[in-house]
C-alpha cells in the first residue's frame, strides 16, 4: 500500500470521495486477521477460490 | 455515507453497539489508519499520539484504552460486510 501511510491523513484523501464499496475493501485489506483467514483459507481451498463459509464470515466480495 | 474527515478527534471509547453508528462512518479514515498501522506493526504509542491525538506519555490510561477501543472496532466494522451494509444514512 504504497499509496497510504498511516501518518499521514492526506494520503487518504482519494478515498473521501470513494464509493462504499471502496472504502469497505480498503478497511478490509488492511485488517490483520482477515489477511491471516484469507492466506489460510485459499491453501486450502481444493479450487483455489473462496469459500462460501469465509464468504459469509468477511461478506464482501474478494479482489486479488 | 457523507465525507469523511481525513483526520477527526476521537471520543475516549469507540462505540459498542451493534449496529453501525454516525461515529463509525465519520471514522471511518481513523479505523483505515488504525488497521494499516497495526499490520505494518507499528507502535501503539506512536499511533496514539498521531492518529488519536491522544498524548500516551501524558496520559497513558487514556491512550492505551481508546486505542485498543478503537482498533477493535475497526475490527468490528470490517467484519461481515458491516460498512457495506451500513446504517441507511446517505
Amino acid at each position: 500500500m504504497p499509496e497510504f501511510d498511516w501518518r499521514s491523513p492526506d494520503s487518504y484523501k482519494s478515498l473521501q470521495d470513494a464509493e462504499i464499496t471502496d472504502i469497505a475493501w480498503e478497511c478490509l485489506r488492511r485488517n490483520a486477521d482477515y489477511r491471516r483467514e484469507y492466506e489460510v483459507m485459499i491453501a486450502n481451498s481444493p479450487n483455489g477460490e473462496v469459500t462460501a463459509e469465509f464468504r459469509r464470515k468477511w461478506g464482501i466480495c474478494f479482489r486479488p | 455515507m457523507r465525507k469523511p474527515p481525513l483526520d477527526p478527534d476521537v471520543a475516549d471509547a469507540a462505540p459498542a453497539d451493534q449496529i453501525l453508528t454516525a461515529y463509525d462512518e465519520r471514522h471511518v479514515v481513523t479505523y483505515m489508519r488504525l488497521l494499516q498501522a497495526e499490520s505494518e506493526g507499528a507502535d501503539w504509542m506512536e499511533v496514539a499520539r498521531i492518529v488519536l491525538h491522544i498524548d500516551p506519555v501524558r496520559e497513558p490510561d487514556r491512550a492505551r484504552s481508546a486505542y485498543q477501543s478503537h482498533l477493535a472496532r475497526a475490527k468490528w466494522v470490517t467484519e461481515q460486510g458491516r460498512l457495506l451494509r451500513g446504517t441507511g444514512s446517505k
